[in-house]
């Protein structure tokens, strides 16, 4: 049960580094661009990261697994909130 | 032969030394000026990653499928998804978005679409589309803005037929396969999302995988001839191709047999498909050639002096302006990818063959004065660079080196984007100066 519960709980703490922080924070930017009518660079910096995250992480069927060259999904929410802090 | 192979290797390598030193200027202006890449370049990115993917892992067939699958669905996206003509602000299209919104504009750039018996050489193939297009629409105040964008899906159409037969000639190795995904990531197929230009259709995306073919095998002549034929009719649609094929010549200096004799056949084949279309311009259309103000109006930088060019100063070589232009520019078109396939490639013939290819553009990107300003006359800059299909093969080598080669491809997608938006390359023109 232990060994459950951490498995459990380091998944969640695995979520929410790899999700949840540059979530967070790059709805921060986006709320703080919009009450200071800047223009909006934190949504197409999102839709870059998700279009081109999609591609590396999307299942593709095939047999030689050990060849195959992928970018881990996590890499991109902060992908996406680096082009966003970068340009700020 | 092998003489001037080698002084023309070490002259190759010495320019894109400057190329590299460069960068460093060129990369001030990134950093100032980093924006979102739009979602035309997240979707070439992502074509090109998901095919990359499926070649590492797909047997043969599947692999044919995955190709064909990939390159149709990068054919409707350019057609689905236009660039806008602004970014950030900034009109990047240079003339093309200008004249095709002004009827006047448009005629004297394309005499043939007014009913003028006379078509301008400089890109005359290109012209000839966009008024035959024009013409077709009926000549109403939206058709040149219909023919522009027509000329660009056709160019991505060549381009997706050229990535074909280049697969065809390599039985759809996983080499080729990646060099097809490799090529839908660089810069140059934006130009297939409704750019309103016609200089980047001056480069072939077939030239290198074909010319290497050829010169590295003597059976495989038919190789070489359609590396030259592909590379000619680039060139007719525009005139910057005379730098693909000089480089194409260049590169056949390095056959194992009769280095000579190829180049000078390779050359042929270019030059036929380039100017064989002045005899039906001539005899059967019976339109005059006539050289634009525009071609003659090229400016090359001077070593250490500045002048007035048209009103605008051109900076000289041998200073930073100049450095951060050349830089911008390098790094915007794709040259990194070349650095990094000829210093971690090892292979003696495709290296040099690359190198030679690419060192023509490569060259004359360091004297030439664009004078639009490097973020407006992006098109032309793209179609100077014919080594970018030589810089994605040495990349295709191995799936590590793809791997390299796309996340290099992505970074020159942010460069790009960071340098359309930068303002401070702009030309300024000056009143009282002739």
């Amino acid at each position: 049960v232990n060994s459950i519960a951490r498995l459990t709980l380091r998944r969640n703490l695995m979520l929410v580094w790899h999700i949840v922080v540059p979530g967070l924070a790059l709805l921060v930017a986006l709320r703080a661009d919009r009450r200071d009518g800047r223009p909006d660079y934190v949504l197409p910096w999102v839709i870059f990261a998700a279009i081109v995250g999609a591609a590396w992480t999307v299942p593709v069927p095939g047999r030689a697994k050990s060849a195959s060259w992928t970018i881990p999904y996590w890499v991109w929410p902060w992908l996406a909130l680096a082009g966003v802090l970068l340009y700020r | 032969v092998t003489r001037i192979a080698r002084l023309a290797l070490a002259v190759s390598l010495a320019v894109l030394a400057v190329h590299a030193v460069a960068w460093i200027a060129g990369a001030a202006v990134v950093v100032r000026t980093l924006h979102p890449p739009p979602i035309q370049s997240a979707v070439a990115l992502a074509a090109s990653a998901l095919l990359l993917r499926i070649t590492d892992v797909t047997a043969a067939g599947a692999r044919r499928l995955a190709a064909v699958g990939v390159l149709v669905a990068f054919g409707v996206a350019t057609v689905a998804l236009p660039l806008a003509h602004e970014y950030a602000g900034n009109g990047f299209m240079g003339d093309g978005w200008d004249y095709s919104q002004d009827r006047d504009k448009f005629d004297r750039n394309a005499p043939v679409a007014a009913g003028h018996a006379e078509i301008h050489f400089k890109s005359h193939l290109g012209d000839l589309v966009l008024a035959t297009v024009d013409r077709a629409l009926g000549r109403t105040t939206t058709s040149p803005a219909a023919a522009y964008r027509f000329l660009s899906h056709l160019a991505g159409f060549l381009f997706i037929v050229e990535l074909l037969v280049v697969l065809w000639l390599c039985r759809w190795s996983r080499r080729a396969c990646r060099y097809a995904a490799l090529a839908l990531a660089c810069p140059l197929a934006l130009g297939f999302f409704a750019y309103y230009e016609v200089g980047y259709t001056a480069a072939s995306i077939a030239l290198f995988p074909l010319l290497l073919a050829g010169i590295a095998n003597r059976e495989r002549e038919s190789s070489l001839d359609a590396a030259g034929a592909f590379q000619g009719l680039h060139t007719a649609l525009h005139g910057f191709g005379l730098l693909g094929i000089a480089g194409g010549a260049a590169a056949a200096i390095c056959a194992r047999r009769r280095p000579l004799s190829t180049a000078l056949r390779f050359g042929a084949f270019a030059l036929a498909t380039y100017l064989g279309w002045l005899l039906i311009y001539v005899v059967v259309l019976k339109l005059s050639i006539v050289s634009d103000p525009y071609s003659s109006n090229i400016a090359f930088r001077r070593l250490t002096a500045a002048y007035y060019f048209d009103r605008r100063l051109v900076q000289p070589f041998l200073s930073w302006p100049a450095f951060r232009e050349i830089g911008a520019t390098s790094l915007a078109i794709g040259v990194p990818l070349l650095a990094a396939g000829i210093v971690r490639h090892r292979g003696g013939l495709e290296r040099s063959a690359a190198l030679l290819c690419a060192a023509p553009g490569l060259l004359f990107l360091l004297v030439w004065w664009a004078s639009a300003g490097v973020g407006h006359d992006m098109d032309l800059l793209w179609g100077a660079f014919a080594g970018i299909g030589a810089a994605s093969w040495l990349a295709a080598r191995t799936p590590r080196a793809a791997f390299q080669g796309w996340i290099v491809l992505a970074l020159v997608h942010v460069a790009l984007w960071a340098i359309i938006a930068d303002r401070t390359m702009d030309r300024i023109w000056l009143l009282g100066h002739p």
